[in-house]
Protein backbone atom coordinates (compact mmCIF):
# COMPACT_ATOMS: atom_id res chain seq x y z
CA UNK A 1 0.00 0.00 0.00
CA UNK A 2 1.52 3.09 -1.01
CA UNK A 3 0.90 6.65 0.34
CA UNK A 4 -1.15 7.86 -2.61
CA UNK A 5 -3.51 4.50 -1.78
CA UNK A 6 -3.61 5.46 1.70
CA UNK A 7 -4.06 9.20 1.31
CA UNK A 8 -6.93 7.58 -1.71
CA UNK A 9 -8.38 5.45 1.61
CA UNK A 10 -8.58 8.42 3.86
CA UNK A 11 -10.77 10.46 0.94
CA UNK A 12 -12.87 7.81 0.35
CA UNK A 13 -13.78 7.23 4.23
CA UNK A 14 -13.78 10.99 4.93
CA UNK A 15 -15.75 12.19 1.82
CA UNK A 16 -18.56 14.09 3.76
CA UNK A 17 -16.33 15.80 5.99
CA UNK A 18 -12.62 16.61 3.48
CA UNK A 19 -12.77 19.78 1.80
CA UNK A 20 -10.32 19.82 -1.34
CA UNK A 21 -7.50 17.80 -1.53
CA UNK A 22 -5.43 16.18 0.73
CA UNK A 23 -1.87 17.37 0.93
CA UNK A 24 0.02 14.20 2.15
CA UNK A 25 2.14 17.09 4.46
CA UNK A 26 -0.67 18.73 6.24
CA UNK A 27 -1.52 17.94 9.78
CA UNK A 28 -4.33 15.55 9.57
CA UNK A 29 -6.20 17.31 11.90
CA UNK A 30 -6.51 20.22 9.67
CA UNK A 31 -8.22 18.29 7.10
CA UNK A 32 -10.48 15.66 9.29
CA UNK A 33 -12.29 17.93 11.56
CA UNK A 34 -11.28 16.27 14.84
CA UNK A 35 -14.17 15.10 17.22
CA UNK A 36 -14.38 11.25 18.68
CA UNK A 37 -16.59 10.22 15.63
CA UNK A 38 -13.74 10.94 13.16
CA UNK A 39 -10.91 9.85 15.20
CA UNK A 40 -12.60 6.23 15.81
CA UNK A 41 -13.30 6.30 12.05
CA UNK A 42 -9.57 6.82 11.03
CA UNK A 43 -8.40 3.95 13.98
CA UNK A 44 -11.28 1.37 12.18
CA UNK A 45 -9.29 2.53 9.04
CA UNK A 46 -6.20 2.18 10.02
CA UNK A 47 -6.61 -0.99 12.78
CA UNK A 48 -8.77 -3.16 10.54
CA UNK A 49 -7.86 -2.61 6.93
CA UNK A 50 -3.96 -2.82 7.73
CA UNK A 51 -4.11 -4.95 10.64
CA UNK A 52 -2.15 -2.71 12.81
CA UNK A 53 -2.96 -2.50 16.10
CA UNK A 54 -3.11 1.37 17.88
CA UNK A 55 -3.19 3.27 20.49
CA UNK A 56 -5.24 5.79 21.52
CA UNK A 57 -2.28 7.71 22.39
CA UNK A 58 -0.97 7.34 18.37
CA UNK A 59 -4.03 9.32 17.54
CA UNK A 60 -3.27 12.14 19.73
CA UNK A 61 -0.08 14.00 18.37
CA UNK A 62 -0.55 16.45 15.90
CA UNK A 63 1.21 14.69 12.72
CA UNK A 64 0.74 15.01 8.99
CA UNK A 65 -0.41 11.80 6.43
CA UNK A 66 3.08 11.08 5.38
CA UNK A 67 3.90 10.41 9.07
CA UNK A 68 1.11 8.63 10.09
CA UNK A 69 1.59 6.39 6.79
CA UNK A 70 5.34 6.27 7.79
CA UNK A 71 4.60 5.26 11.41
CA UNK A 72 2.00 2.98 11.31
CA UNK A 73 1.70 1.38 7.48
CA UNK A 74 5.15 1.03 5.95
CA UNK A 75 6.63 -0.64 8.65
CA UNK A 76 4.36 -3.20 8.02
CA UNK A 77 4.13 -3.56 4.50
CA UNK B 1 -8.61 -21.33 33.40
CA UNK B 2 -11.35 -18.95 31.50
CA UNK B 3 -12.18 -21.93 28.75
CA UNK B 4 -14.27 -24.63 29.70
CA UNK B 5 -16.92 -26.91 27.71
CA UNK B 6 -20.37 -27.28 30.17
CA UNK B 7 -23.02 -30.33 28.73
CA UNK B 8 -26.28 -31.02 29.48
CA UNK B 9 -27.88 -27.50 29.44
CA UNK B 10 -30.40 -26.38 26.27
CA UNK B 11 -31.49 -23.33 25.47
CA UNK B 12 -35.26 -23.40 25.34
CA UNK B 13 -36.87 -20.38 24.52
CA UNK B 14 -35.92 -16.44 24.28
CA UNK B 15 -38.38 -13.56 24.64
CA UNK B 16 -37.86 -9.73 24.83
CA UNK B 17 -39.29 -6.55 26.09
CA UNK B 18 -39.04 -2.94 24.98
CA UNK B 19 -40.48 0.26 26.72
CA UNK B 20 -42.69 1.98 24.01
CA UNK B 21 -41.10 5.57 24.06
CA UNK B 22 -39.51 6.18 21.06
CA UNK B 23 -36.49 8.62 20.84
CA UNK B 24 -35.43 9.23 17.41
CA UNK B 25 -31.51 10.43 17.30
CA UNK B 26 -33.11 13.24 14.50
CA UNK B 27 -34.91 14.98 17.34
CA UNK B 28 -31.29 15.07 19.53
CA UNK B 29 -30.44 18.83 18.95
CA UNK B 30 -27.32 18.23 21.32
CA UNK B 31 -25.89 17.42 17.98
CA UNK B 32 -25.68 19.51 14.90
CA UNK B 33 -28.02 17.84 12.49
CA UNK B 34 -24.49 16.40 10.33
CA UNK B 35 -23.69 15.44 13.28
CA UNK B 36 -26.23 13.33 13.50
CA UNK B 37 -26.42 12.11 9.96
CA UNK B 38 -22.79 11.16 10.45
CA UNK B 39 -24.20 9.30 13.49
CA UNK B 40 -26.92 7.15 12.25
CA UNK B 41 -24.77 6.14 8.79
CA UNK B 42 -21.67 5.39 10.86
CA UNK B 43 -22.97 4.13 14.30
CA UNK B 44 -25.98 3.01 12.85
CA UNK B 45 -28.18 4.19 15.61
CA UNK B 46 -31.82 5.82 14.14
CA UNK B 47 -33.95 5.18 17.15
CA UNK B 48 -34.04 3.62 20.44
CA UNK B 49 -36.73 2.75 23.49
CA UNK B 50 -36.37 4.72 26.60
CA UNK B 51 -37.91 3.68 30.04
CA UNK B 52 -40.34 5.97 31.36
CA UNK B 53 -39.95 7.28 34.56
CA UNK B 54 -40.88 4.51 37.52
CA UNK B 55 -40.34 1.72 35.02
CA UNK B 56 -37.18 -0.39 35.31
CA UNK B 57 -34.86 -3.45 34.05
CA UNK B 58 -36.38 -5.20 36.36
CA UNK B 59 -40.01 -4.49 35.14
CA UNK B 60 -38.71 -5.08 31.53
CA UNK B 61 -37.28 -8.32 32.16
CA UNK B 62 -40.70 -9.35 34.47
CA UNK B 63 -42.69 -8.61 31.53
CA UNK B 64 -40.48 -10.62 28.71
CA UNK B 65 -40.69 -13.86 31.74
CA UNK B 66 -44.19 -13.65 31.70
CA UNK B 67 -44.67 -14.01 27.99
CA UNK B 68 -42.24 -16.92 28.03
CA UNK B 69 -43.86 -19.03 31.01
CA UNK B 70 -47.23 -18.17 29.61
CA UNK B 71 -45.97 -19.06 25.99
CA UNK B 72 -44.77 -22.12 26.64
CA UNK B 73 -46.81 -23.18 29.12
CA UNK B 74 -44.11 -23.72 31.87
CA UNK B 75 -45.07 -24.62 35.31
CA UNK B 76 -43.68 -21.93 37.61
CA UNK B 77 -43.19 -24.00 40.84
CA UNK B 78 -40.82 -26.51 38.54
CA UNK B 79 -38.33 -23.15 37.91
CA UNK B 80 -35.41 -24.50 39.93
CA UNK B 81 -33.09 -21.09 38.96
CA UNK B 82 -33.35 -17.67 38.53
CA UNK B 83 -30.37 -15.12 37.03
CA UNK B 84 -30.74 -11.56 36.55
CA UNK B 85 -28.34 -9.84 34.76
CA UNK B 86 -28.02 -6.25 34.93
CA UNK B 87 -26.25 -2.90 35.38
CA UNK B 88 -29.30 -1.07 36.40
CA UNK B 89 -30.70 -3.13 39.03
CA UNK B 90 -34.23 -2.21 41.06
CA UNK B 91 -32.35 -1.06 43.97
CA UNK B 92 -28.49 -1.75 45.64
CA UNK B 93 -30.20 -4.22 47.77
CA UNK B 94 -31.71 -6.75 47.94
CA UNK B 95 -30.92 -8.46 44.51
CA UNK B 96 -33.70 -7.77 41.97
CA UNK B 97 -33.54 -11.17 41.19
CA UNK B 98 -35.45 -12.23 44.88
CA UNK B 99 -37.81 -10.05 44.18
CA UNK B 100 -38.66 -11.23 40.62
CA UNK B 101 -38.98 -14.68 41.75
CA UNK B 102 -41.87 -13.22 43.84
CA UNK B 103 -43.56 -11.30 41.37
CA UNK B 104 -43.25 -14.16 39.17
CA UNK B 105 -44.81 -16.86 41.11
CA UNK B 106 -42.12 -18.97 41.38
CA UNK B 107 -41.48 -21.63 44.29
CA UNK B 108 -39.26 -20.23 47.35
CA UNK B 109 -37.15 -23.29 46.58
CA UNK B 110 -35.93 -21.60 43.39
CA UNK B 111 -31.81 -20.08 43.56
CA UNK B 112 -31.77 -16.85 42.84
CA UNK B 113 -29.29 -14.03 42.31
CA UNK B 114 -28.42 -11.11 40.32
CA UNK B 115 -25.18 -10.96 38.10
CA UNK B 116 -24.34 -6.77 38.12
CA UNK B 117 -22.06 -7.12 34.78
CA UNK B 118 -23.11 -5.08 31.42
CA UNK B 119 -22.14 -5.86 27.77
CA UNK B 120 -20.66 -9.27 28.51
CA UNK B 121 -23.45 -10.14 30.63
CA UNK B 122 -25.48 -12.44 28.45
CA UNK B 123 -22.44 -14.71 27.55
CA UNK B 124 -21.25 -14.83 31.51
CA UNK B 125 -25.34 -15.86 32.80
CA UNK B 126 -25.31 -18.33 30.17
CA UNK B 127 -21.79 -19.77 31.37
CA UNK B 128 -22.78 -19.27 35.08
CA UNK B 129 -26.47 -20.95 34.71
CA UNK B 130 -24.77 -23.75 32.07
CA UNK B 131 -22.63 -24.59 34.88
CA UNK B 132 -25.70 -24.86 37.30
CA UNK B 133 -27.36 -26.74 35.39
CA UNK B 134 -25.04 -29.41 34.12
CA UNK B 135 -25.12 -31.71 36.93
CA UNK B 136 -28.79 -32.23 36.90
CA UNK B 137 -29.85 -30.53 40.51
CA UNK B 138 -31.28 -27.58 38.84
CA UNK B 139 -33.64 -28.92 35.84
CA UNK B 140 -35.56 -25.78 34.67
CA UNK B 141 -34.01 -22.56 35.22
CA UNK B 142 -34.59 -18.31 33.93
CA UNK B 143 -31.45 -16.17 32.41
CA UNK B 144 -33.20 -13.03 32.63
CA UNK B 145 -30.79 -9.82 30.83
CA UNK B 146 -32.24 -6.35 30.88
CA UNK B 147 -30.74 -2.88 31.14
CA UNK B 148 -32.66 0.64 31.39
CA UNK B 149 -29.22 2.54 30.82
CA UNK B 150 -30.53 5.49 29.03
CA UNK B 151 -30.97 6.49 33.01
CA UNK B 152 -27.68 6.33 33.37
CA UNK B 153 -26.29 9.60 31.45
CA UNK B 154 -26.32 12.70 31.00
CA UNK B 155 -28.54 13.94 28.03
CA UNK B 156 -25.87 16.50 27.02
CA UNK B 157 -22.85 13.78 27.06
CA UNK B 158 -23.29 13.18 22.91
CA UNK B 159 -20.74 10.89 23.49
CA UNK B 160 -22.52 8.22 25.39
CA UNK B 161 -26.23 9.73 25.35
CA UNK B 162 -27.36 8.82 22.09
CA UNK B 163 -26.20 4.97 22.15
CA UNK B 164 -28.34 3.80 25.01
CA UNK B 165 -31.18 1.88 25.22
CA UNK B 166 -33.48 -0.23 26.94
CA UNK B 167 -34.82 -3.97 27.25
CA UNK B 168 -35.42 -6.53 29.28
CA UNK B 169 -35.29 -10.31 27.77
CA UNK B 170 -35.84 -13.79 29.22
CA UNK B 171 -34.26 -17.01 28.32
CA UNK B 172 -35.21 -20.57 29.54
CA UNK B 173 -32.63 -23.43 29.73
CA UNK B 174 -33.45 -26.78 30.44
CA UNK B 175 -31.59 -30.03 31.73
CA UNK B 176 -31.19 -32.30 28.69
CA UNK B 177 -28.41 -35.36 28.41
CA UNK B 178 -29.01 -34.68 24.66
CA UNK B 179 -27.76 -31.15 24.37
CA UNK B 180 -24.82 -30.11 22.16
CA UNK B 181 -21.70 -28.58 24.47
CA UNK B 182 -21.40 -24.89 25.60
CA UNK B 183 -18.17 -23.69 24.91
CA UNK B 184 -17.07 -20.62 27.03
CA UNK B 185 -14.41 -18.60 27.00
CA UNK B 186 -14.67 -15.47 29.96
CA UNK B 187 -12.49 -12.78 30.36
CA UNK B 188 -11.94 -9.36 32.21
CA UNK B 189 -9.30 -6.42 32.87
CA UNK B 190 -9.64 -4.66 35.75
CA UNK B 191 -7.24 -2.30 34.78
CA UNK B 192 -9.36 -0.07 32.66
CA UNK B 193 -12.27 0.07 34.78
CA UNK B 194 -12.48 3.89 34.65
CA UNK B 195 -13.00 4.05 31.21
CA UNK B 196 -16.46 3.45 31.25
CA UNK B 197 -17.98 3.66 34.50
CA UNK B 198 -21.02 5.19 36.81
CA UNK B 199 -18.46 6.89 39.36
CA UNK B 200 -20.65 8.44 42.02
CA UNK B 201 -23.52 7.17 44.13
CA UNK B 202 -21.75 4.19 44.96
CA UNK B 203 -20.11 3.47 48.61
CA UNK B 204 -16.70 4.53 46.78
CA UNK B 205 -18.12 7.60 46.48
CA UNK B 206 -21.22 8.04 48.47
CA UNK B 207 -24.30 10.11 47.81
CA UNK B 208 -22.83 13.71 48.31
CA UNK B 209 -23.72 17.39 46.83
CA UNK B 210 -21.06 16.50 44.53
CA UNK B 211 -23.15 13.31 42.87
CA UNK B 212 -26.38 14.94 42.65
CA UNK B 213 -24.94 18.34 41.18
CA UNK B 214 -24.67 18.71 37.55
CA UNK B 215 -21.79 20.68 36.23
CA UNK B 216 -18.32 20.35 33.76
CA UNK B 217 -16.59 17.64 34.59
CA UNK B 218 -12.76 17.39 33.79
CA UNK B 219 -13.56 15.91 30.18
CA UNK B 220 -15.49 19.22 29.44
CA UNK B 221 -19.15 17.25 29.67
CA UNK B 222 -21.57 18.27 31.50
CA UNK B 223 -23.09 15.51 34.29
CA UNK B 224 -24.25 14.94 37.48
CA UNK B 225 -21.31 12.36 39.85
CA UNK B 226 -23.85 9.62 39.58
CA UNK B 227 -23.87 9.74 35.59
CA UNK B 228 -22.18 7.65 33.55
CA UNK B 229 -18.97 8.46 31.52
CA UNK B 230 -17.24 6.52 28.52
CA UNK B 231 -14.12 7.12 26.86
CA UNK B 232 -14.98 5.91 23.78
CA UNK B 233 -11.42 5.64 22.34
CA UNK B 234 -10.47 3.35 24.52
CA UNK B 235 -13.49 1.59 24.56
CA UNK B 236 -13.02 1.05 21.29
CA UNK B 237 -9.51 -0.03 21.56
CA UNK B 238 -10.00 -2.28 23.56
CA UNK B 239 -13.01 -3.99 21.40
CA UNK B 240 -10.72 -4.20 18.60
CA UNK B 241 -7.72 -5.06 20.82
CA UNK B 242 -9.52 -8.24 22.29
CA UNK B 243 -12.71 -9.35 20.80
CA UNK B 244 -12.19 -10.91 17.36
CA UNK B 245 -9.09 -12.73 19.16
CA UNK B 246 -11.46 -14.15 21.91
CA UNK B 247 -13.94 -15.31 19.37
CA UNK B 248 -11.26 -17.06 17.54
CA UNK B 249 -10.36 -18.95 20.93
CA UNK B 250 -13.59 -20.04 21.76
CA UNK B 251 -14.10 -21.28 18.04
CA UNK B 252 -10.89 -23.11 18.48
CA UNK B 253 -11.42 -24.70 21.91
CA UNK B 254 -15.13 -26.13 20.14
CA UNK B 255 -12.76 -27.92 17.56
CA UNK B 256 -14.54 -25.94 14.34
CA UNK B 257 -13.57 -23.10 12.05
CA UNK B 258 -15.71 -19.77 11.52
CA UNK B 259 -17.03 -20.79 8.62
CA UNK B 260 -18.84 -23.81 10.69
CA UNK B 261 -20.48 -20.87 12.52
CA UNK B 262 -23.44 -20.07 10.92
CA UNK B 263 -24.24 -16.37 13.17
CA UNK B 264 -22.14 -14.52 15.39
CA UNK B 265 -24.41 -12.63 17.64
CA UNK B 266 -22.41 -9.95 18.84
CA UNK B 267 -23.17 -7.48 21.93
CA UNK B 268 -24.50 -4.68 19.99
CA UNK B 269 -22.16 -2.13 21.09
CA UNK B 270 -22.60 0.37 17.78
CA UNK B 271 -22.23 -0.58 14.24
CA UNK B 272 -18.40 0.86 13.32
CA UNK B 273 -17.48 -1.16 16.18
CA UNK B 274 -19.44 -4.35 15.35
CA UNK B 275 -18.15 -3.91 11.57
CA UNK B 276 -14.54 -3.56 13.14
CA UNK B 277 -14.23 -7.03 14.67
CA UNK B 278 -16.45 -8.70 11.63
CA UNK B 279 -13.99 -7.26 9.03
CA UNK B 280 -10.89 -8.13 11.44
CA UNK B 281 -12.52 -12.03 11.17
CA UNK B 282 -12.91 -11.71 7.68
CA UNK B 283 -16.61 -12.67 7.71
CA UNK B 284 -19.60 -11.88 5.37
CA UNK B 285 -22.27 -9.13 6.75
CA UNK B 286 -24.73 -11.97 6.33
CA UNK B 287 -23.61 -13.85 9.47
CA UNK B 288 -23.70 -10.40 11.65
CA UNK B 289 -27.47 -9.88 12.39
CA UNK B 290 -27.59 -6.27 13.73
CA UNK B 291 -30.57 -4.51 15.76
CA UNK B 292 -28.60 -1.32 16.26
CA UNK B 293 -31.07 1.06 13.98
CA UNK B 294 -33.85 0.48 16.11
CA UNK B 295 -32.90 -0.54 20.06
CA UNK B 296 -29.57 0.93 20.29
CA UNK B 297 -26.93 -0.40 22.42
CA UNK B 298 -29.13 -2.39 25.02
CA UNK B 299 -25.96 -3.49 27.47
CA UNK B 300 -26.78 -7.02 29.18
CA UNK B 301 -30.40 -7.07 26.73
CA UNK B 302 -28.55 -6.84 22.97
CA UNK B 303 -27.73 -10.36 22.49
CA UNK B 304 -30.73 -11.92 23.04
CA UNK B 305 -33.04 -9.18 21.87
CA UNK B 306 -30.94 -9.52 18.63
CA UNK B 307 -31.84 -12.84 18.28
CA UNK B 308 -35.51 -12.21 18.93
CA UNK B 309 -35.85 -8.91 16.70
CA UNK B 310 -33.59 -10.24 13.60
CA UNK B 311 -33.56 -13.95 13.51
CA UNK B 312 -37.13 -15.18 14.37
CA UNK B 313 -37.55 -17.06 11.80
CA UNK B 314 -33.83 -18.17 11.38
CA UNK B 315 -34.07 -20.07 14.86
CA UNK B 316 -37.05 -21.13 14.94
CA UNK B 317 -37.43 -24.95 13.94
CA UNK B 318 -33.57 -25.65 12.80
CA UNK B 319 -30.29 -26.64 14.07
CA UNK B 320 -27.86 -23.40 13.91
CA UNK B 321 -24.02 -23.47 15.47
CA UNK B 322 -23.98 -19.67 17.17
CA UNK B 323 -21.17 -17.70 18.31
CA UNK B 324 -22.17 -15.34 21.04
CA UNK B 325 -19.66 -12.67 22.24
CA UNK B 326 -20.16 -9.66 24.46
CA UNK B 327 -18.03 -7.45 25.65
CA UNK B 328 -17.51 -4.00 27.32
CA UNK B 329 -18.14 -2.06 30.82
CA UNK B 330 -15.80 -3.70 33.15
CA UNK B 331 -13.43 -4.36 31.11
CA UNK B 332 -15.59 -7.71 30.79
CA UNK B 333 -15.72 -9.79 27.62
CA UNK B 334 -16.82 -13.52 26.88
CA UNK B 335 -17.68 -15.61 23.75
CA UNK B 336 -19.43 -19.06 23.26
CA UNK B 337 -20.44 -21.64 20.97
CA UNK B 338 -23.79 -22.62 21.40
CA UNK B 339 -25.82 -25.61 19.26
CA UNK B 340 -29.39 -24.72 19.23
CA UNK B 341 -32.27 -26.46 18.23
CA UNK B 342 -35.86 -24.86 17.45
CA UNK B 343 -35.58 -22.02 19.74
CA UNK B 344 -39.18 -20.94 21.07
CA UNK B 345 -39.20 -17.00 19.93
CA UNK B 346 -42.05 -14.40 20.20
CA UNK B 347 -41.62 -11.24 18.65
CA UNK B 348 -40.54 -8.26 20.21
CA UNK B 349 -43.40 -6.42 22.27
CA UNK B 350 -43.90 -3.14 23.95
CA UNK B 351 -44.46 -3.06 28.07
CA UNK B 352 -47.79 -2.35 29.21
Amino acid sequence: MSLEKFITRIQEEFQDVVKGTINPDTNYREIIPWNSMNALLLMALIQVEYNIELKVEDLNSDISFREMYQKFIQPVE
Amino acid sequence: MANRVIHNCKLVAVTAVVPPTVFSINDYLIMQEAERKQFIEKVGIEKKRHVSPGMTSGDLCEAAANKLLDGQKINRNEIDALIFVSQTRDHIFPCTSVILQHKLNLSKSCLAFDVPLGCSGYVYGITILAALMESGTIRKALLLCGDACSTTVSYKDKTFFPLLGDAGTASFFEYDQKASPIYSSLHSDGSEYKNLIMQGGGFREPWDEDVITEKTRWDGIPRKGYQGYMNGMKIFEFSLREVAKNIKEVIAFAGCSPEAIDYFILHQANLLINESIRKQLKMGKSKFPISLATNGNTGAASIPLTMVSEMGHILKGKKNKLLLSGFGVGLSWGSLCIETNDIFLLPVTDFK
